[in-house]
């Protein structure tokens, strides 16, 4: 509130998170991470298992404790701050996660489910209590004799919406959604993040998006960071990086993408070998799988640099360039 | 019994009905489906959940849950009505002919076994007394066919030692050392990355080719079917309501339901929804 409209709504610098195991090195799961996002529009968080994408969303919400770097949200610096004033802030900043039936109570009816975050956050009792919930089933296209049923009464895409619902309660101006859709049908997951695009605009709510499913963040970003093993590799306009990929990485992940059209074959071979936690290179973390590799490479931990004007960053050394194309597969 | 000639039908099954039935009601899951494959080829079987495409694998290896039954139709692997055999004919298909992998690869794996000693295990369920050092090389053998560039050490390794790509690899190559030529994959790469997906299925596609297998693809994911198969059947509600060439399906989709299907992959409409937003 306190903050200049032209202020990002979060704005993480040089995050970090290690894990520790016992007898066992640390896991840098989140290496200097830092992005934007401004108000009323959704950043992608894409990478693969292990790229940190889960770990960030869980240090942004104070899920996780992080153990350097910035957090600000809006406006205010929230990841040193001390919990009691952080409250205020956990009602702005709410989650969605990907296994629907899974973060609901399975002996809650949907009305108290839904009730359950205004009982916490708000004065809310009574008839106006239940005005509210009904209200929040109206928003997310849920029918008032929904309110009556238990999760397992529900189809996957209306648990979901519950979900939603739940998330939006307290009337949260950024939402984390993580991998949203990912365990829901194709019909479903098509209606989830319709939706999801409506309630963005009405309510003009800001979004981080985690997702693996490129179709998903083709449709549905701004800006996208692509992260690997817990850097992010390359940050920009959706339509910049997922058009004109500048890192080696950024192109395979996109290059795997299957089309729906028979005639037209994936853009890049596979990718060789498989991201591995435990190496930490001085120099590129992906040089090891790149096969525009060279020695100077690993020399030394490529920054985001500018690739192209418009804030699409990427940290290759490469970056700028006009990158080799990578050969389409030839069929073993 | 003599082992009947390699047919050019891997597969047909013709007017299948399953039932599954408990105290009170009984409840038709598959309603009359037909559908054959051809040595070698990758056919398609798509749908939503609760259409009857995991039920349909079920089915076609004899491992219907309790209370479920075929009621009508038959069931031909290799030209073997597989209909109303018993456990133990079962087992000479599952395996020698019939080859499976599911979901989630970790499950498939016992986890408290190194992969050597589950592979050797098989190996010996299907060919007794073969020696430890011909099962090693054998277990070597089939993890390099897979694409494992590092077969000693996978062999080595625990499930929890393995990513989900590595796991899915190693189940395959489990699944073929006892030499199936028709294999049925359900969902192989749900729930794995994307470049590790792509890995995968281009793995199965080579073994396709390498070893002429036929493949059953269960997915609910149209992508695959337009990139790997061959031929596609759209599974709803029991039935199959579409079925053709994947190019014909894909691009001039006849039936309603699969068109809605290609729409909401196509993620159509996503972008309007979010109007002028930032």
């Amino acid at each position: 509130m306190a903050s200049a409209p032209t202020r990002p709504a979060i704005v993480v610098e040089g995050l970090q998170k290690r894990f520790v195991r016992r007898g066992q090195p640390d896991v840098i799961a989140v290496d200097n991470v830092s992005f934007e996002v401004p108000h009323g529009s959704t950043l992608g968080l894409v990478g693969e298992s292990g790229s940190g994408k889960s770990t960030v969303a869980r240090c942004l919400l104070g899920l996780l404790p992080s153990d350097g770097g910035r957090i600000e949200v809006g406006g205010r610096e929230i990841r040193t701050a001390a919990p009691r004033d952080l409250r205020a802030w956990r009602r702005d900043m709410q989650i969605v996660f990907q296994e629907p039936f899974e973060s609901l109570d399975p002996r809650l009816k949907v009305a108290a489910a839904i009730a359950e975050p205004l009982l916490l956050h708000t004065e809310l009792r009574g008839a106006a209590l239940r005005e509210r919930v009904l209200e929040l089933l109206d928003l997310v296209q849920l029918k008032p004799e929904h309110a009556e049923r238990f999760p397992h009464q529900l189809s996957g895409g209306q648990q979901q919406r519950v979900n939603i619902a739940r998330a939006l309660a307290t009337n949260p101006r950024i939402v984390v959604l993580d991998e949203p859709t990912s365990s829901l049908d194709v019909s479903v997951r098509a209606e989830i993040l319709k939706l999801l695009m409506r309630l963005q605009r009405e309510l003009d709510l800001t979004y981080v998006l985690i997702s693996h499913d490129l179709p998903t963040i083709r449709n549905v970003c701004d800006r996208v960071a692509v992260m690997y093993l817990g850097r992010i590799v390359e940050v920009g306009p959706a339509e910049l990086v997922l058009t004109r990929p500048a890192h080696p990485y950024t192109e395979f992940l996109l290059g795997s993408e299957l089309s729906l059209d028979p005639d037209v074959k994936p853009k890049t071979p596979p990718v060789k070998g498989e991201a591995n936690l435990s190496e930490r290179p001085v120099g590129c973390i992906f040089a090891r799988r790149c096969p525009l590799h060279e020695a100077a490479c690993d020399a030394v931990q490529p920054p985001l640099a500018a690739a192209e004007a418009g804030g699409h960053f990427a940290a290759c050394i490469h970056a700028g360039k006009p990158l080799p194309a990578l050969q389409p597969a030839a069929s073993a | 019994m003599a082992v009947p000639p390699t047919p050019d039908r891997m597969l047909e099954v013709n007017g299948l009905e399953v039932t599954i039935s408990n105290r009170k009601v009984e409840h038709r899951i598959l309603r009359g489906i037909s559908f054959s494959i051809a040595t070698g080829e990758m056919h398609g079987l798509v749908g939503e959940t609760g259409s009857g495409k995991s039920m349909t694998a079920r089915a076609i290896t004899g491992l219907l849950p309790h209370g479920g039954a075929v009621t009508a139709g038959s069931i031909r692997i290799a030209g073997r009505d597989i209909v109303g055999l018993g456990d133990r004919e079962l087992r000479e298909i599952r395996g020698p002919v019939v080859g499976m992998i599911f979901q989630n690869p970790r499950t498939a794996l016992h986890p408290l076994l190194a992969v050597e000693k589950q592979m050797a295990n098989v190996i010996r369920a299907h060919r007794r007394g073969t020696s430890s050092k011909e099962c090693r090389e054998q277990v070597l053998e089939h993890l390099a066919m897979v694409g494992i560039a590092d077969p000693a050490r996978v062999a080595r390794a625990y499930p929890h030692e393995l990513s989900g790509g590595m796991a899915q690899r190693v189940v395959i190559a489990t699944v073929l050392v006892s030499h199936p030529t028709f294999l049925i994959a359900d969902e192989p790469t749900t729930g794995l990355d994307a470049t590790v997906q792509r890995q995968i299925l281009e793995e199965i596609a080579s073994l396709q080719q390498r070893l002429n297998l036929s493949v059953l693809m269960i997915t609910h994911d149209l992508s695959i079917v337009a990139q790997y198969c061959d031929n596609v059947s759209v599974m709803h509600d029991g039935l199959i309501v579409e079925q053709g060439g994947k190019r014909e399906i894909m691009l001039a989709p006849g039936h309603a339901y699969t068109q809605r299907l290609i729409q909401a992959s196509r993620l159509e409409g996503i972008r309007e929804e979010k109007g002028s937003a930032a």
